[in-house]
This record gives C-alpha cells, structure tokens and sequence, in this order.
C-alpha cells in the first residue's frame, strides 16, 4: 500500500544516498588529485635535480649538438630515466631500460609533462618529462658567448606508482565503507524522522479508521496536531459531530416512529384479536369498534403528516404567490378553535399594527398559521396567555406566537422541529403525534420563510415565522383568501390593533370565516 | 394466576385485560409506573407485563427497583422499542421475556403461561395427579380420561392448587391468585369453589384430592396426611 510515509521515506533515502554518493565522489577525486600532484611534484623535483646536473662537454663534440654531446652525471640517477632530444633521438637511458624505450607522450609541447606508463618490468608507474637545457661547462660557456641559441633537450622519468595506487585504493575502500555505514544510518535517520514527524498523521488516520456508527463521540484533539492537519482536525471533528447529531436525530426519530405506528398498530391488533377470541356482549363488542375506529382516525393523522411532509420536502405542492393580509387570515383561524380558548380559560390576543399582508402561498400560510395555533393552544395551560405579534425590519416582517409552556427547557429546542419528538417522553397525548411542527417548518422553508423557536423568560415559548415580505393588499380574484379578504375587508383591517380576538369576535363587527379547503392538509387530527 | 399489566395505553389495558381475564387470569392494571412498582411490591403477582415507556417512572426502572428488593416475579416487558440494544438491555435489567409490539395476543398468552409454569418449576403444559388430568394450555381438565366442566374461576383454583401440588394453599393466597377483585372478608367463594372442585372431580366412591388443612388452607395431594 503506498502511504505518505513510505512514500516519503523512500524520497528522502534515495535523495540523501545520492547527495551523499555525489558529495563522496567529490572529496574522493580531490583527495586523488592532490596525491597525484604531490607525486608529481616529487617527480618533477627529481627531474629538475637530474637535469640540473646534466652538462654540455668542456670540448666540442665533432658534431655539435649530437646527442652523445652531453655529460650524465653517473650519479643521483633514478632506475628509470631516458635523455632526449627534441627530435626525439635517445641520448641516454637507464640501464633497466635495456635497449628499450619510456613510453612517451607523442610530443613535448609543454615544459613539464606527467603520464602513466607501464614499465618494462610489468609495473605501472607515473612518467615526467622535462624539457631543459643543459648546464654549458665554462670554457664552452665562454666560448659560445654571443653564439647561437642553447638547445633543449628532454629529460623523461618514471617512477613506479605502486603505494600511490595502494593509498588511493585504501582511500577508496574507506570511502565505500563510509558512503555504505552513511546510507545505512541515512535510512534509519529517515525512517525514524519521518515516522516520528508523521506520528500525529498516523494516528489521526488510524483513530479514523476506527470509527463506526457506533464512535460518532469520538473527538481527534487539534491542538496537539502541526498546523498543517488542524484545520482538517477541526473539519473533521465538526463533521463527526454533525453526524453524530444526524444519527442520533434518526435513532430518535425510529424510536418515536417506532412508538408512533406500532403502538396503535399493537393497540388495533390486540382489540380485533381479543374481540374475535373472546365474543363479548354488545357493549363490550361496540367499545372495541369505537376504540379501533379511534386508532384508525390515529393512524391516518401520522399517515397524512408524514405524506405531506414527504411532499413538501420533495418540492410537489404546487405554490400560488399572492399577496396575503395576516389579520383575516389569522382571525380565521382563530374563529375555528375559539372553543378551546373558552375551555381552556386562555388569554389571546392579536397585535397587527401595521395590518401586514405578505407576498405568499395562502394555503400553506393557513397550515402553517393553523398548526402554530393549534399546537400553542394544546400546550398552553389552564388561564394560560396566546400572543399572536407582527413587526418588521425594513422589507422583512416577521409573525411572533408566544405562549405559556410551563414545561419546556433551552435543551428542548433543538428538537422541537423534529418528526414525531414530544416533551413527553411517554406520548401519552394521543391527540398529537409530534408532526404538526416539523410539517409547518418544511412548508415555512418551501414557500421562503423561516421558522424558529425561543424561550423567553422560564414559561414563554415563541415561535417566529420570519422572512415575510410586505406588500399591498390586493383583492386577487379565484383564491380563497381573496374571499377572506373581501369578506373581513377593510373593516376588519381597521380593527383595534391589540384587541384581544375575543373581543374583536364579539363587539367590534368583525368576522371571521372557517379556513377553507385547499388542497393542503388541513385534517384535524394533525397535530 | 395474577397478573400484573403495566401499560399506558388505555385501549392495550382494556383489550389486554378483558383478553387475560377471559383466558382465566387474575389481571392487575394500571398505566403508571411508580404504581406499577408500588402494586408489584405489595402483591405477590405469578407475572408482570411491563411497558418501557410509562409516565411516572420508566418500565426499566420499574423492572431495577423490582429485581433490586429481590422479587424472583416473571416479568415480561411489552414494548414498541424493537431494536436488539433495547432487547438484551430489557433482559439484562432483569426481564424473563421481551414481545415487541405489535404482537400476536395468542403469542403474548403463550408465552405468560410459560412463565406461570416456570413460577411453579413446571415444563409441561399438562398437570396430572392421580387420575385427574390438566392441560393449563387448552384449559381442560379430565377425570379418569373422560372431560370434566368447570367453571373459569373453579379451574383457575384447580390450577392454582395442581401447580402447588403438595403445598398447604392458604384461603388468601386462592383469593389473591384467582379473583381480579380483592374478596370480601366474609365472603366463602372459596370455600364454595373449593366444594364444587371436590364434587366434579371425586365421583361416589372415590377419595377427594382437595383437603382441608384445619386453620391453615388446602391441599391437592394423592392422599391425605395423617393429622
């Protein structure tokens, strides 16, 4: 498996064998050099001193500038050296040579000159020759003053290079040794660096590795991490935490849909099979008609919220923008429940002060405004208080419904907008399944608005619907809320403002219409 | 038997209570917890069909509290929660049986019958002592291989007595185990159902396998102890 820490491990040994190759190599060739070019300053040294000794006859040769003209010294003479001249004709040569020549370069064109030859013994060795010219003995000194130019002569020695190709060697083994000893601790260096430099790495991704739906708490600590991997760190750990919210808003929503459909399921099933196993009198037999008729009307209250919910979400209620007044339409709502509001003894109060009217669906508006009021009055206790607000900011209104919830804690409301979630752990309620909320949201978003919820205080709880934009109310024709307008018209909308609807009801003239069918969920099992 | 039902749905009380009372069982209900636990501490109950999600008090606590005073009483949870955590975290807690609803009201009966029997260290259905012969299952009783009729309440005793068969059986705890409603102090049903087991099931001739333990109860045993 290739992972960054091979990989990068392999770079870094084969960069750093490499340089260390390159950068031994160097030194090796400098280190050559210089004992070449001491060996050749000694050699140099030597043929300089032989030369030095090297002198013309006191007489003059009968022919003058012959080879033979000149005097070796029979001492200070090295065992190989050859006397030439610039032609190249052998003067003198050492006696090891024989008969034989050096092996020489094919000219002499600088002063000094340095090769490697091998010897007639077999050797190999490390030849100089010189150019020079011959010391002239005095008289002939004087005698050829003001004559003609002196003539050079070539002096070749060799000497055999045996230790400096030994030294060399056992530099070069030293070198090797060192060059394989450096890659060896190159490599363990690397590994370990970066095995240590990616520790972090290693055990980020190994701590991923582990996690399963199970581990969604788990948490990798970013401020122990290099810089590079907090910011993924961070990432990473908010992922895990929304999708540890995800699973666990899932895991609630099949446990209360679990209890939502298999307990009236279990409630129908037992009334059938009892009453079938055990025939009763009539009133027992008509108790568990009523009961079942009663899980069934249940039943189709969760069956109707979840389809409208799924058809919300997937986007195919068809949506009719019209320009929408709030007062009628909430007071129609009102009108429909005021019975619970008598029952229940509850304060409600409405306060438009500027007779809003909303570019928006009628229809889902009602729904939405429908199950707010619905869930606000079911929740709010006895002598309890209902405030229906609207304000705005600039272009955006916004619709407050508070109410009295005496039960209700800042941790409840995260979830007051999940499917089927209830304060009551037990859903001991039958009259509200916990879909009423979650559908008036889905709808809110599908038409544009906003839906949120606040505690304010210990007991209030609010629900704002928000992003509302204000227009001019228009009577438009073929709608149903155009008939509610015309029907609470202007009149209504010039009813006190925070007249409590009551009040409104029963004193000032005004109206009130039922909501009328529109093609939305408007059963009143939905809750 | 006595049975306890702990369950917050009021149409599951009823259907479930009349159902258990017709098969001929002594049914406790209530929809709490807190009284589920109450009731459960102060009768001595054969089973316990808790519900988890029970105002008051949750069924799991209820069960802890229960096992934690040392009630060996079968428990069997009835729940929506399905899932297999819920199941073994029920069993573990101390429960004999886990039923998810919704379920089977034959299933549910089978399966308190099977803990009734294993309240009295009991694997067969059928009870035989000498020639009379139970089938706590199908709720018949035979003498000598021929069917006898008995009334709901006479054969909950005959049950009640053949699964404490040579035990002392105490008029009270008769009472408590068969009768759904708490006897009047006065009342002799017992005594009277106990008169009209000893007729059906001992024809003229033939030693009755009820006997009365003076100031002490019943017994159905094969023969009678020397006083």
């Amino acid at each position: 498996m290739s992972t960054i820490q091979r990989r990068l491990t392999l770079v870094l040994a084969i960069t750093g064998s490499l340089l260390g190759t390159v950068g031994g190599s160097a030194l090796y060739m400098t280190v050559r050099k210089d004992l070449v070019a001491g060996f050749d300053s000694v050699l140099k040294t030597r043929a300089e001193g032989v030369a030095a000794f090297i002198t013309e006859p006191k007489t003059k040769p009968a022919k003058s500038g012959k080879p033979e003209a000149l005097e070796v010294p029979e001492h200070h003479l090295p065992s190989w050296f050859q006397l030439l001249s610039l032609t190249g004709e052998s003067i003198e040569r050492s006696p090891s040579l024989g008969k034989g020549d050096l092996p020489r370069p094919p000219s002499f064109n600088e002063s000094v000159q340095f090769w490697d030859l091998t010897l007639p013994d077999g050797l190999p060795a490390r030849a100089v020759g010189l150019r020079f010219v011959p010391q002239k003995s005095t008289n002939r000194a004087e005698a050829a003053s003001g004559a003609q130019a002196p003539e050079e002569f070539v002096l070749l020695i060799a000497r055999h290079r045996g230790g400096l190709d030994q030294a060399l060697s056992q530099i070069s083994s030293r070198f090797i040794m060192v060059g394989a000893f450096l890659f060896v601790a190159n490599l363990a260096v690397v590994i370990l660096v970066v095995r240590k430099q990616l520790r972090s790495l290693s055990s980020l991704a190994a701590g991923v590795a582990t996690i399963e739906a199970s581990s969604l708490q788990t948490r990798f600590p970013a401020h122990s991490l290099p810089g590079e991997l907090r910011p993924i760190c961070e990432r990473l750990n908010d992922l895990l935490a929304r999708l540890e919210a995800s699973f666990n808003r899932e895991r609630r929503f099949t446990a209360d849909a679990a209890h939502e459909l298999r307990t009236p399921i279990a409630e129908l099933r037992s009334l059938a099979e009892v009453a079938l196993k055990y025939p009763g009198d009539n009133l027992s037999t008509r108790q568990a008609l009523q009961d079942a008729l009663a899980v069934a009307g249940e039943m189709e209250s969760v069956t109707t919220g979840l389809l409208a919910l799924a058809r919300c979400e997937a986007g195919l209620l068809q949506k009719d923008f019209e320009p929408v007044s709030l007062w009628p339409l909430c007071k129609g709502i009102l009108a429909g429940v005021s019975a619970q509001v008598q029952a229940k003894e509850i304060s409600l109060s409405i306060e438009d002060p500027k007779d809003s009217c909303w570019l928006s669906d009628v229809a889902a508006l009602r729904v939405i405004l429908t199950n707010l009021v619905t869930n606000a009055l079911e929740y709010t206790p006895q002598k309890g208080v209902v405030r229906i607000l609207s304000d705005s900011e600039g272009e955006i209104h916004r619709l407050c419904l508070s109410n009295t919830a005496i039960h209700l804690v800042p941790e409840d409301l995260p979830y007051v907008f999940e499917r089927f979630w209830r304060k009551d752990a037990c859903r001991s309620s039958k009259f509200h399944s916990g879909l009423g909320l979650p559908l008036a949201k889905a709808l809110a978003e599908s038409v544009g608005l906003q839906l949120r919820a606040e505690l304010s205080g210990s007991d209030q709880f609010i629900v704002i619907l928000s992003g509302g934009k204000l227009c001019t109310p228009t009577l438009s024709k073929g709608t149903d809320e155009s008939k509610a307008g015309a029907v609470f018209g202007e009149t209504e909308l010039a009813c006190s403002a925070s007249k409590p609807a009551q009040d409104a009801e029963a004193g000032d003239g005004c109206t009130s219409q039922e909501p009328q069918e529109s093609g939305l969920v408007t059963n009143p099992y939905l809750r | 038997m006595r049975l306890l039902l702990v369950e917050d749905s009021q149409r599951l009380q009823y259907s479930l209570s009349r159902g258990l009372r017709s098969a001929g069982y002594a049914v406790d209900v209530t929809g709490d917890g807190k009284e589920g636990l109450w009731q459960a501490e102060s009768t001595n109950y054969d089973v316990i069909i808790l519900d988890l999600v029970l105002p008051g008090m949750h069924g799991l606590e209820v069960l802890r509290q229960i096992r934690a005073k040392g009630s060996v009483t079968n428990i069997i949870i009835l729940t929506a929660k399905d899932t297999v955590e819920d199941r073994v975290r029920g069993l573990e807690t101390g429960a004999d049986d886990y039923l998810v609803k919704p379920f089977a009201f034959d299933e549910l009966l089978a399966r308190v019958q099977a803990l009734c029997r294993r309240s009295y260290q009991r694997k067969d259905p059928r009870l035989k002592i000498g020639e009379v012969e139970i089938d706590t299952s199908g709720r018949r009783v035979s003498l000598q291989g021929k069917p006898v009729e008995l009334t709901p309440r006479e054969f909950m005793c005959l049950e009640y007595l053949a699964m404490r068969c040579g035990h002392v059986v105490s008029r009270t705890e008769i009472e408590t185990h068969i009768y759904s409603e708490p006897a009047d102090l006065m009342s002799n049903v017992v005594d009277s159902t106990i008169c009209s087991l000893r007729k059906k099931l001992s024809p003229s001739g033939c030693p009755s396998l009820i006997h009365t333990r003076r100031g002490l109860g019943y017994e159905l045993a094969l023969e009678a102890e020397s006083a």
